[in-house]
């Protein structure tokens, strides 16, 4: 691909950073291993860049790729890619991110990360504002499932954050 | 602290306010970014593609050979049954091999989730399949390789070679070798988890693997086709 895509390509992923970032937080409790995912995703976004046609948002093309990756490499019991970075250098900079973060937020991010890989996907989804449809398109289901499921998962929520008293 | 009337919807306002702080708490490193870019490394489907390749040609060039075989010496069965049972293993390997080179050209991550992780749970399971049958080939039917080989690249008879009973021996050991596999692959699939290769074939050999991967897939359907409550 010429380097006028590399750098629309870098500029578009540039502004949806956080997408990866929520994705890796959510699909790796071992923050080693977030190095490793947000790699993968950047890396197959590259590839798979050729297929996004502008029907879509970009945030939609992105979030279905970068899932889609983060189901495999949550999946995968092989050993891991070798990184083509050193263990120093990060893909994605943070701050301390969830040290000023409202507790709330905390129970959030434990809630998602008991879910399986399928219903986190819909919740993230859901929490970043997308509607039935495009959560519908995303997923591969239909939005009267994705009505359901969400209905589903209000409640689940509801019930384990009464249980745990944390709430 | 909220209480028990929080829900997701409710937390979905906190969700926005980390998006906002996100904007400037994170930033990508670009000059890794385009590192990525120039220089792509061969992706592991890329990898699987090629030895695919490979493995079939392996194949086809077993089929052939192996039927070739089986015409030279199909009125003398000591041979040719070995030979027809070997052919039956390289033919359901060869099917084997194609579907799973037709399932890594379906795969484009940028379909939906649900499309695409069925297509990589399928590939998933043929491969295990595939691995569990090269094992079981290795362990149990050598005798018949060594009947085949034999005869077929040195012109040698193994029955008088070595005698009904040492083959039949052999296979008889292959049997109780594959029990002993599977018995301490299940025992003792946690604690190889150090080692990726032993961890995969425990996993594999004591079908650990294969049960994942029909669970992962039945629960796909089930959150494919839920019904409304």
């Amino acid at each position: 691909m010429s380097t006028e895509q590399q750098a629309r390509f870098q500029t578009l992923v540039d502004e949806h950073r956080k997408i990866v970032y929520k994705i890796c937080n959510s699909y790796c409790p071992n923050r080693g291993e977030r190095d490793d995912l947000a790699q993968e995703i950047v890396t197959q976004l590259w590839r798979s860049f050729g297929t996004f046609d502008g029907r879509n948002r970009f945030s939609t093309w992105m979030y279905r790729v970068a899932l889609n990756v983060a189901i495999s490499f949550y999946r995968r019991e092989s050993s891991r890619a070798k990184r083509t970075f050193s263990a120093d250098e990060h893909l994605l900079e943070t701050a301390d991110i969830t040290s000023g973060e409202p507790e709330e937020l905390l129970l959030l991010y434990g809630f998602i990360e008991g879910l399986d890989p399928l219903n986190k996907a819909l919740v993230l989804l859901y929490l970043d504002g997308y509607g039935y449809r495009e959560i519908a398109d995303v997923l591969g289901i239909t939005e009267t499932n994705v009505a359901t499921k969400l209905s589903r998962l209000k409640s689940t929520m509801k019930q384990h954050f009464s249980t745990s008293g944390a709430i | 602290m909220a209480n028990d009337e929080t829900t997701l919807d409710e937390l979905k306002a906190k969700w926005v306010e980390h998006d906002h702080k996100l904007d400037t708490d994170i930033r990508l490193n670009r000059q890794l970014t385009a590192a990525l870019t120039l220089k792509p490394a061969r992706s592991a489907m890329g990898w699987l593609v090629f030895s695919l390749v490979v493995e079939i040609f392996f194949a086809l060039v077993a089929v052939v050979l192996l039927g070739d075989f089986i015409g030279d010496h199909f009125r003398t069965a000591t041979f040719s049954v070995p030979a027809i049972a070997l052919d039956i293993f390289a033919l359901a390997f060869l099917n084997n091999l194609i579907r799973q080179f037709v399932t890594t050209r379906q795969i484009d991550y940028s379909q939906p989730i649900a499309t695409i992780q069925k297509k990589l749970e399928t590939l998933r399971m043929l491969r295990i399949r595939y691995v569990q049958g090269i094992l079981l080939i290795a362990v149990l039917a050598w005798p018949l390789l060594l009947i085949v080989g034999l005869k077929a690249f040195f012109n040698l008879d193994a029955y008088d070679l070595f005698g009904w009973s040492y083959l039949w021996a052999n296979t008889l050991l292959g049997l109780a070798i594959i029990a002993l596999a599977i018995w301490l692959a299940k025992r003792f699939a946690d604690r190889v988890k150090g080692s990726p290769l032993a961890s995969y074939l425990a996993r594999t050999i004591g079908g650990s693997s294969l049960n994942a991967a029909t669970d992962f897939v039945a629960n796909l359907a089930a959150f494919e086709h839920e019904s409304a409550i």
